[in-house]
């Protein structure tokens, strides 16, 4: 698969630092946000090809800054996979105006959240090239 | 003419201009790429990642007249700045002996004890101030890495007689190390100090920044193995459940280990414990070693063929199962004293194992150990990426197969436990029987009346299961009655009968000697107690009597009644029903009794004898019928119960 550019977000330095060693190795270019606001600028730089991000943030939360992502053209089918406590749950109607895919819990396992990545990448690699025909 | 670049190839006749530029090859390769006499260098050192952040310094000490080379602890030059000032490129692109004398200085370079070594350039110059020649240590904590050469050079000077020494030393060209001291920007003498302290300062910045970053992934590597680790533990302690069965709960560990780790595909072996011999020691073996599987913990496992048996196989590319055990076998022996694992990498090309053709390469086997011994085995096999087993993989996997142990050995203890008890308890119980030949079975009818009363009520199974054992234990307290009593026919004296109502107590007395047991010793007690008040030991009215007291007093009867006894002949099924409404309300809870009659009277008899291993002849006597092991049966039943008894007790 080619190589990704994949975006990080999280206000805990070393969940970004798991998962940026965790993406590098497998290949993919990894940039870290530690929040919303961070990782919206970070966005506007370069669109990412997959979002990974917190959703309990100081300031914009994971569901915000999706919510914010969905209604620019540019970024608004960029996949995300959302991050959660184990105390907060996620109803359905909050992945509404979203491009949140998958939901996982914390303490998540590295190489799920890997594997998980891939399938997306794969996904959205097979829609553009189905688009492109 | 020559085109060769060594400065030391001709020292007459060539002018600066017509000396071509040296060829040092692309900025950054090691100059085994350069030169064509690269490969005297006895060393070709590897390019470190620390080239590349160093190389970012050249352009500013460029413009500085610095001529920049980065080379390595043992003395070889690893990078020279390509558009540096051609002074440097000349000197350092190609072999020459003061190329060899840099390398040798450096490579014999010891550090001085005490000196702060972040700060000790040393001099690479030999006798001409116009020259100046610094070694910089690269340092890694207090190690060197390697080394930043940093020449300049006066641009006046290359006509003095200090210059013609050096150049003679060196036996270097002087006109060609002139010329190329003239062009280009030189450094002022009197700042050149200060510029080498700065550089040996940016140095030691970048390679601070450097070594934090790549501690950093390496931190967050490990991090990583330690969040694989923690999420699987907790994903693994959430399925081990005493209620489930063995096989779900290993199909969940397995699920969750092959999503954690690089295993492609895992097993779980386990010694086959069903053989008779087995079950007797399990039996007879006090329940702290009750697992003596192999002989010893570091003991060579037991050699018959078969005895791990496969439980459980998930993942991919999954190798057939009397293979596996065969080769589980065989690498459990393989393991060093002391350690419960063995990293067979590449056991598919081993001869011992080529008349079995496995069809995987590589595998781990853990060795799962109870208090006693082994109890199985844990094994992954082959990488999803088609890789080796790496320590990394072994720690996590270690894990798994430490909490699967001790799940296994808890469940062996507490099902060894729960055997106990209840085969105590039914021990009891069949003495009280044996005392009266005409009980035979009773209490285990009583038993499986109250539960099946319980389930009819819609309790849950806890509950309908602390009725069983109520109605199990109701007459335990008999024990303490005399037999002449018990067995007496006919009517018994006011004492005799006094003596027998005891028993509920007695029984109460008894239980109170359990504390698992505690819940069980109302009903107990009660038993005999009558909705009218007027039962004994307390005479308690309607309500008051516990629920599952008022189940015992009505199927007790009910059982009585329809087997002979020593006090009077048997009634039928139907005098008995009939008995049952007259008394409902007065001795028996109505609510209770019409639920009995929703049931079926003679269907609940049934099932009852059939439980309880009994046949009811036609004189209303009960024997045993060809099943003398229903106490077995009883206990295999209990243990089904044991998982939601766990609760209750």
């Amino acid at each position: 698969m080619a190589k990704a550019s994949i975006l990080v977000c999280d206000d805990e330095p070393h969940i970004l630092h798991v998962l940026k060693a965790k993406l590098e190795n497998a290949g993919h270019h990894v940039r870290m946000a530690r929040d919303g606001e961070e990782a919206l600028e970070l966005v506007s730089e370069e669109v990412p090809d997959l979002l990974i991000s917190d959703l309990q943030m100081p300031g914009l939360s994971g569901l915000d800054l999706c919510r914010r992502l969905r209604i620019d053209v540019r970024t608004a089918e960029v996949p995300v996979i959302l991050l959660t406590a184990r105390e907060y749950s996620v109803k359905t109607d909050d992945l509404s105006n979203t491009s949140i895919r998958i939901v996982l819990p914390k303490p998540f396992s590295p190489r799920a959240i890997l594997a998980k990545v891939l399938d997306l990448l794969r996904e959205r690699q097979d829609a553009s090239q189905r688009n492109g025909v | 003419m020559t085109t060769d670049n060594s400065v030391i190839a001709s020292r007459k006749g060539l002018t600066a201009a017509a000396y071509p530029s040296p060829v040092v090859g692309v900025r950054g390769q090691s100059e085994a790429a350069g030169g064509t006499n690269a490969s005297r260098d006895s060393t070709r050192a590897e390019r470190p990642d620390w080239v590349t952040v160093l190389e970012a310094l050249y352009p500013r000490w460029r413009a500085l007249g610095f001529g920049i080379s980065l080379w390595s602890d043992s003395g070889v030059l690893l990078s020279l700045d390509a558009d540096g000032p051609q002074l440097w490129r000349l000197l350092f692109a190609t072999p020459n002996k003061l190329k060899q004398h840099v390398g040798e200085t450096l490579r014999q370079f010891t550090p001085a004890s005490g000196v702060n070594k972040g700060h000790e350039i040393i001099d690479l110059q030999s006798g001409i101030g116009a020259i100046q020649i610094s070694g910089l240590p690269l340092l890694l904590g207090s190690r060197v890495i390697g080394w930043c050469v940093a020449g300049v050079a006066d641009r006046q000077c290359g006509d003095t007689e200090d210059c013609a020494r050096w150049c003679d030393r060196f036996q270097l060209d002087q006109l060609v190390v002139a010329n190329a001291m003239a062009a280009g920007p030189a450094c002022p003498p009197d700042v050149r100090g200060a510029a080498i302290e700065l550089l040996a300062e940016g140095i030691s910045n970048k390679l601070t920044l450097r070594n934090q970053e790549l501690e950093l992934a390496g931190l967050a590597g490990h991090l990583g193995t330690a969040y694989e680790e923690l999420n699987l533990i907790c994903r693994l302690g959430s399925e081990m459940s005493f209620s489930r069965a063995l096989v779900d709960v290993l199909a969940d560990v397995a699920e969750h280990t092959l999503v954690s780790s690089r295993a492609a595909c895992v097993a779980f072996l386990l010694k086959d414990g069903n053989s008779p011999e087995e079950r007797e020691d399990k039996m007879t073996t006090p329940i702290a070693c009750l697992e003596p599987v192999w002989d010893a913990p570091n003991a060579r496992m037991a050699s018959r063929s078969g005895s791990l048996k496969c439980v459980g196989l998930h993942g991919t590319n999954k190798p057939s199962i009397p293979t596996l055990e065969r080769i589980a076998e065989c690498l459990c022996n393989e393991r060093e004293n002391g350690r419960d694992f063995v990293i067979a990498n590449n056991v598919g090309g081993r001869p011992e194992f080529a008349n079995l053709n496995p069809s995987f390469r590589h595998c781990v086997v853990f060795i799962m150990q109870s208090g006693a011994g082994p109890i199985g085995v844990f094994m992954a096999i082959d990488c999803t990426d088609g890789g080796d087993f790496s320590t990394t993989d072994v720690n996590l996997l270690h894990a798994v197969a430490d909490r699967v142990a001790a799940y296994l050995m808890n469940q062996r203890l507490y099902a060894g436990a729960s055997e106990l008890l209840y085969g105590f308890l039914h021990a009891m119980v069949s003495s009280i029987d044996a005392k009266d030949p005409y009980t035979c079975g009773h209490s285990s009818r009583v038993a499986h009346m109250s539960r099946m009363l319980a389930e009819g009520l819609g309790w849950a199974g806890p509950q309908c299961h602390r009725a069983y054992l109520a109605g199990l234990l109701h007459d335990v307290g008999k024990i303490g009655v005399s037999d002449v009593i018990l067995c007496k026919p006919g009517k018994l004296s006011t004492e005799e009968f006094a003596a027998l109502r005891k028993h509920p107590e007695i029984g109460a007395r008894i239980m109170a000697r359990i504390p698992q047991l505690e819940t069980l010793r109302p009903a107990i007690l009660h038993h005999h107690e009558r909705m009218d008040g007027n039962g004994y030991p307390h005479g308690l009215k309607g309500e008051a009597i516990p629920v599952v007291a008022r189940m015992i007093c009505l199927v007790d009867a009910l059982d009585a009644m329809t087997t002979t006894r020593t006090y009077r002949p048997l009634l039928t099924a139907d005098v008995a029903i009939e008995e049952i409404r007259r008394c409902s309300g007065t001795q028996f809870d109505s609510a209770l009794v019409k639920k009995l009659l929703e049931l079926e009277v003679p269907k609940v008899l049934t099932q009852a004898h059939l439980f309880a291993g009994t046949h009811l002849d036609e004189g209303g006597h009960t024997e045993s019928v060809g099943d003398p092991d229903w106490s077995a049966r009883l206990v295999e039943y209990s243990k089904e119960l044991v998982g939601s008894a766990v609760n209750t007790w």
